[in-house]
This record gives C-alpha cells, sequence and structure tokens, in this order.
C-alpha cells in the first residue's frame, strides 16, 4: 500500500493543497478529478507572478465540480468548496475560519506552503490530509515536515500523479468511509 | 505508527509567552489572530539565536531588550510603499473626484506602523490637487513606530519596488522627487508630511476620535481575532462620514456587527473600495 495509507483512524476534515504555477496542469487534473459529491474543504497556496490567483479562479472554475474562490480574510471555512489564497498574503488556518497575513515571506514565498500546512497541521493535526505538488521545491519540503509533526495525512507528487491524489481524496469522501465515522 | 500531535500541547509555551507579556508587561494580544501571531512570536525566537519558544518566553520575562525588540517586531509591518498599484490607480480614478467636492477632506489611516500608506496617500493626493485642503491623520498604537513614521526615513531598498509600484500607480512624476537619499537610507521630503498628523490612538481598544471622509484601513484588521476585528470596524464605521469611503486590503472584505456591515456598499469591488450608504 501506499504512503497514503495512516495508521491513525480519524476522518478527515480538511485538505490542504500546496503549488506553484510550474504545476498548473496537476492542479487542474487534481480539481477535474474530485468526484461531484466530494464533501471536504480544499485549500490551495499556489505561488506565481502578479495576481495568479485571480487566473486560477477563473482555470479551476471551469473544471471543478466544487464551487472556487479566492479566500478572504476571517471567512468560515465551508464544506466541498475550494479556497485560493489571494496573490501576496499568507493564509493560516485557525479551527473553522480562514486568516490573512501580510507578514514577510517564508522560503522566498507568499503565500507560502509551509504556512499554510503548518497552521492547518496547528488546527486540524491528524483530521488534516496534505498534497504537495512537484513545483512547490523547498517549501514544499517544509510543508511535509509539517504534516508529518502534526501526523497528518500526507499525499505528495511524487510518488503520486495529481489524478491518483485526486482518486485517493475522493475515496476519504466515498460511502464506505463515511460509515466508518 | 504515527503519533498525532494535538494542538493545545504544541501551543503550550506560547500561552506561557502571552501570560508573560500580559503580567509584566500589560499587554494583551489574547484577542488576536493565533496562528499568525504564534508564527510571528516563533520567528521572534529564532531571530533571538534560533530560541524554541519555551525558552524565548523566559528571556522576554527576564530581558527589557529581548521584550523591546519583540514589541518592535510585532507593531511593524515591513510592507513596501504603493503595495499593489492598481488600488492606488482606483484610489485616484474613483475616491479622489468624490474628495474633490469637499471643501477641506480628512482622510484617517489607522495603525499606519512607519507611514508609508500615509505618505503614499499623500503623494497621490498632491499629484491630484487637492493635498493643500486634505488632512492626513496617521494613527498607530506604539509611540516608536509613530517616531519613525514622523521622522520619514526608510531603507532605500524599499525605494527600488516602491517607485516601480509608484510607476503602475499611475504616478505622475517619479518617486525620487519625494524623498532625498544619502547613504542607504532615503527621507521623505517635508513638504509630504505637511499635511499629515501623526498621532497615537489604538484602533482595537480607543473609540472614535473625529469624523473623516476617507479611511484607507489596508491589512491592519488582518492581524485581530474576529471579536477584536469587529470591534475595530465599529470604531471605523463610527469614524466615516455618511458617504464616506472605506479601503480594505484585497484579501478582506467589511466584517463585524450585522448593522455595520449593511451599510457599505462596493464602490470598486475588485480594489475592495466600499461607500458607507446610510439608508
Amino acid at each position: 500500500m501506499s504512503a497514503a495509507v495512516r495508521a491513525s483512524a480519524v476522518p478527515i476534515e480538511l485538505v490542504v493543497v500546496g503549488a506553484t504555477e510550474a504545476d498548473r496542469s496537476s492542479l487542474e487534473v487534481l480539481c477535474w478529478g474530485l468526484p461531484g459529491d466530494f464533501s471536504l474543504p480544499v485549500i490551495v497556496a499556489c505561488n506565481g507572478d502578479g495576481d495568479y490567483a485571480a487566473s486560477l479562479e477563473v482555470a479551476l472554475r471551469s473544471l471543478c465540480p466544487l464551487p472556487v474562490s479566492i479566500a478572504q480574510d476571517k471567512q468560515p471555512i465551508a464544506p466541498r468548496h475550494v479556497y485560493l489564497c489571494p496573490a501576496d498574503y499568507h493564509l493560516f488556518v485557525e479551527r473553522g475560519w480562514l486568516s490573512l497575513g501580510v507578514t514577510p515571506p517564508v522560503n522566498h514565498a507568499r503565500p507560502s506552503v509551509e504556512l499554510l500546512f503548518w497552521s492547518a497541521s496547528r488546527a486540524y493535526g491528524a483530521r488534516l490530509a496534505g498534497v504537495v505538488l512537484s513545483g512547490s521545491g523547498q517549501d514544499g519540503d517544509r510543508a511535509r515536515q509539517a504534516l508529518g509533526d502534526a501526523g497528518a495525512m500526507s499525499l505528495c507528487q511524487p510518488p503520486h500523479t495529481a489524478s491518483e491524489i485526486a482518486a485517493r481524496l475522493g475515496e476519504l469522501c466515498s460511502p464506505s468511509n463515511e460509515r466508518s465515522r | 505508527m504515527t503519533h498525532p500531535i494535538e494542538s493545545s500541547t504544541r501551543t503550550e509555551p506560547v500561552e506561557q509567552l502571552f501570560a508573560e507579556l500580559r503580567d509584566r508587561y500589560g499587554l494583551d494580544y489574547s484577542g488576536f489572530a493565533r496562528a499568525q501571531l504564534e508564527h510571528r512570536l516563533r520567528e521572534a525566537a529564532r531571530l533571538e539565536g534560533g530560541l524554541e519558544l519555551e525558552a524565548y518566553a523566559r528571556r522576554v520575562a527576564q530581558d527589557e531588550g529581548v521584550f523591546s525588540r519583540l514589541q518592535a517586531l510585532l507593531s511593524t509591518r515591513a510592507d513596501s510603499m504603493f503595495r499593489r498599484p492598481t488600488f492606488f490607480a482606483a484610489l485616484r480614478e474613483h475616491v479622489v473626484p468624490l474628495l474633490r467636492t469637499y471643501p477641506s477632506a480628512r482622510v484617517w489611516v489607522p495603525a499606519c506602523s512607519t507611514g508609508l500608506e500615509a505618505y503614499a496617500v499623500a503623494i497621490l493626493l498632491r499629484e491630484a490637487g487637492i493635498y493643500e485642503r486634505t488632512r492626513i491623520y496617521a494613527t498607530d498604537a506604539d509611540e516608536l513606530v509613530l517616531e519613525e513614521a514622523r521622522r520619514g526615513v526608510y531603507p532605500s531598498a524599499m525605494l527600488a519596488s516602491a517607485a516601480r509600484d509608484y510607476q503602475l500607480a499611475g504616478g505622475r512624476s517619479t518617486l525620487d522627487e519625494y524623498v532625498t537619499s544619502e547613504g542607504d537610507f532615503v527621507t521623505m521630503r517635508p513638504v509630504l508630511a505637511d499635511r499629515i498628523s501623526f498621532a497615537q490612538h489604538h484602533i482595537a481598544a480607543e473609540p472614535s476620535f473625529n469624523e473623516f471622509h476617507l479611511v484607507v484601513c489596508r491589512d491592519v484588521l488582518l492581524q485581530l481575532g474576529p471579536a477584536l476585528h469587529a470591534r475595530a470596524m465599529s470604531v471605523i464605521d463610527e469614524s466615516l462620514a455618511r458617504f464616506g469611503v472605506l479601503a480594505l486590503g484585497h484579501g478582506e472584505t467589511v466584517r463585524g456587527d450585522v448593522d455595520v456591515v449593511s451599510r457599505y456598499r462596493p464602490l470598486v469591488p475588485t480594489e475592495r473600495l466600499f461607500r458607507k450608504v446610510v439608508p
């Protein structure tokens, strides 16, 4: 079995995704591959030039079965919704809501994938699943570390492909998994 | 086998640090947005020789130097001048014509930190030809950063990105015209500060002190938790004249008490410019 299998059996409540502009097509495959009945919130930190979040919002809206929008400060986290970090902000996850910050870049990045994953792990612990796509470099490596420290589920590319990750996330919300909750 | 670490055990040293700040220095950060505050505290600890939070909490309690460095870090927003140039372009196009209709206009820049936003607004109003009949109130809770704001001295490294953003914002001149350079520092020309009053005011703890036609409060309320945020928003609301304009950061929207929120309509939605509408 893959590294995606966790020892602990707590249900996943939140998915975080780390990417850069280089991961555009993987991100599209991932959003496209989510099942229509996917019930979890997904938060994406994706770095790119200028107001990249705005372009990404347009691109992903056309393929994702879930509503996609750019996160706002102090927005409550709703189920079955994809939130994109706005350009030039860090996104911190609090339990049940989103918090934006303008503290200096981390790993030369703002939004920083590491900070998103660290704060989400802090709030959700093992109830978190994290997806790191291949373009996020050192920022992504540190994000993986944060997942490991919290005992959260980690789904990364590599070894997994974007479509495998989408399928695995889909299983989290499948009826058999729901029953075990 | 993984062992999930519960967040309560992870945040314990942070609680200890909060207690030190409150009991020893009278500073209450309990209403702040927790994750980003914890991140900033961890950064501060790292800058003190890579300390763990627990050891750092003890140092803060024992060493006033460590404490004052922390206080400076928490009250300084190290951001650029003319952040998000499209905002300034929208301000020039949609808000300046409104301000022009008042015989004298008052602008408030709360939690101004070292003053860059206030100076940027001053430059814009000056180029629009309405600076002489405008007064900008730039306030902050921290007297030390206000002193820096009044001096208007900044590292020259800041100027390169600021000059580019100033041009992108549709600046009519060059930024060099507004500063004097000396070594590694630039100083804002005194003419810019002519119409700016830098004064102490704590937006999350003190009531409204004047009525304004424009409040520029971008990315300021982010650091507050929901309850303090709502309180600060009420102070802003009390301070805005009827049909006044509120500018928030591009990741923000009007949040707070329902009756406060209901008074705001988007003026330029993409730039989070809102108009206060009183029914």
